[in-house]
């Protein structure tokens, strides 16, 4: 057993010098090749946008709404008896399932359904107002999760699947069965589906910037998306064209990465106007950017982390 | 000493008529000067201001396209938005005028989307989401088929314009491109 042993040793001493040399050879030109391949190889994320998953969000509060009058006004809400706090559970059980599929900041869904109903899943039942329940879904909102998602990303469906544990699509807003999962009465259905809306804004405008190779920040592009949320993608992309054309192809990329020259921007009252004059005539134009400002710098004060927050939009913004 | 005055005098000094004051011949030419000055200006504002009103009429031959498709067909339709696209080229191309500019790029993101530049945030989606509906309408017009897609399109120029259906509704453009396709798709 032991000489067996030893002519094994020896045998594999012997064949080493042979062995070693290649060894070190096989190992070296797979590392020049898989060095080669990384330098000139396809590279599966355009090198000119950030991907959303390595560049972490710095923008969002962790703690939301962050502005006191929010907070205020939420704890007001629960007082009157607006907002029970089962309702309020359901809706944060549900957006957290929902933003973490589809990497949405919470805070900005929570926000962006607190300025849209707040908090109010059963807002316009008994109304014939065009916009319904928690996230106001018009008929062409329900016509688009129902009928075009595969225009959209996948995930979307996943998202539903995973929620439901099948496809409860057409979902509608149905008045006499809000227990329904198929009714955007019932909570989870309703955080769900508007946070597919939301995110069907962000995919449509970030494919535009990826197309024409800008690079963007994710985290203002999510405010971009509840502006489109709210406004319509043709609002953001008029205001996008006019930046564009008036100052230039840099200051529109400082647009879509600096929250500063965002804010600056959304702000300018006199640029909004002029931008949805090339859409609706005069007044229409210059009501719509009045609304389109106001509800940009809500959406700011309540989802953004207070390090982004200045003392004015805190104090001089109304719920 | 009385002055002798011929009959036609007398008869002018009668009726209490004067001769009419003469201008000499420097103060006809600045009269002249001044009224040629006024009416070139007159005309000059009148052109300028039929200009707009010529972008308007334009406007209307966007909406002409649907009275061409109920009164002359789809033939005429065709031809006229042949017309159209082909002022739609030049105006966007050459036009100075911010207002006709504008018309000229609105009426091009919802009818012919390729004619927009490059540079225009618009032209992706137009060219996404209404164009080839439209096209794939022209081909089966009057359809069952063409309904349903004529139903996708009114939705993504509803979310894309304005999601909420509130009072602003759509714009002039978007409602009358689907005004035309509404009457194009109708089985």
């Amino acid at each position: 057993m032991k000489t067996d042993l030893k002519n094994l040793i020896t045998g594999f001493k012997e064949r080493g010098a042979f062995l070693f040399p290649s060894l070190i050879v096989v190992v070296f030109s797979g590392l020049i090749s898989a060095l080669i391949w990384l330098a000139l190889g396809p590279n599966p994320t355009p090198a000119f946008y950030p991907d959303d998953k390595i560049k972490s969000s710095f923008l969002y509060a962790a703690i939301y709404p962050a502005n006191a009058k929010f907070q205020k006004e939420l704890v007001q809400l629960k007082n009157k008896g607006s907002l029970s706090e089962k309702d309020e559970l359901e809706i944060q059980g549900s957006l957290l399932a929902s933003t973490d599929f589809l990497d949405i900041p919470p805070a900005l869904l929570w926000c962006l359904l607190f300025q849209e109903s707040r908090l109010n899943h059963l807002e316009g039942i008994d109304s014939e107002n065009s916009a319904l329940g928690l996230g106001q879904f018009s008929q062409f909102s329900f016509f688009e999760i129902n009928y075009q998602q595969s225009r959209y990303r996948p995930t979307n469906i996943n998202l539903i699947i995973s929620m439901f544990g099948r496809d409860i699509r057409p979902i509608a807003a149905k008045r006499k069965d809000i227990l329904s999962s198929s009714s955007y009465y019932s909570i989870p259905t309703a955080v769900v589906s508007s946070a597919i809306y939301l995110n069907n804004r962000y995919h449509q405008l970030t494919q535009i910037l990826i197309k024409r190779g800008i690079e963007y920040h994710s985290d203002l592009l999510w405010l971009f998306s509840a502006m489109a949320y709210n406004k319509g993608t043709r609002s953001v992309l008029s205001l996008w064209n006019n930046v564009q054309t008036q100052n230039g192809p840099e200051k529109f990329k400082l647009l879509v990465n600096d929250y500063e020259y965002f804010r600056k921007t959304t702000s300018d009252s006199l640029l909004l106007t002029q931008s949805l004059k090339r859409i609706w005539e005069e007044n229409k134009a210059r009501s719509y950017s009045r609304e389109l400002a106001i509800h940009t710098r809500n959406i700011s004060s309540c989802a953004l982390s207070p390090l982004y927050q200045t003392t004015r939009s805190l104090t001089e913004v109304e719920p | 000493m009385k002055k002798l005055l011929n009959p036609t005098q007398k008869s002018m000094l009668q009726n209490n008529l004067h001769h009419p004051p003469t201008l000499s011949s420097p103060q006809k030419t600045i009269a002249l000067f001044i009224f040629s000055f006024v009416l070139g200006l007159t005309l000059l504002f009148f052109f300028s201001n039929s200009s707009i009103t010529k972008i308007d009429s334009d406007s209307i031959s966007h909406s002409t396209l649907v009275t061409s498709l109920s009164k002359g067909g789809y033939l005429q339709f065709q031809s006229e938005k042949k017309i159209l696209r082909a002022k739609i080229a030049i105006l966007l191309s050459s036009s100075q005028n911010e207002t006709e500019k504008n018309y000229a790029t609105n009426v091009a993101l919802y009818l012919f989307p390729d004619l927009l530049p490059d540079s225009n945030f618009e032209k992706t989606v137009a060219i996404e989401q209404w164009a080839p509906l439209e096209s794939a309408i022209e081909k089966k017009p009057r359809s069952h088929e063409a309904r349903l897609l004529f139903d996708e399109m009114k939705s993504n120029i509803w979310n894309y314009e304005n999601p909420k259906m509130d009072r602003s509704g759509l714009s002039l453009y978007g409602s009358e491109t689907l005004k035309i396709y509404h009457e194009l798709s109708a089985p």
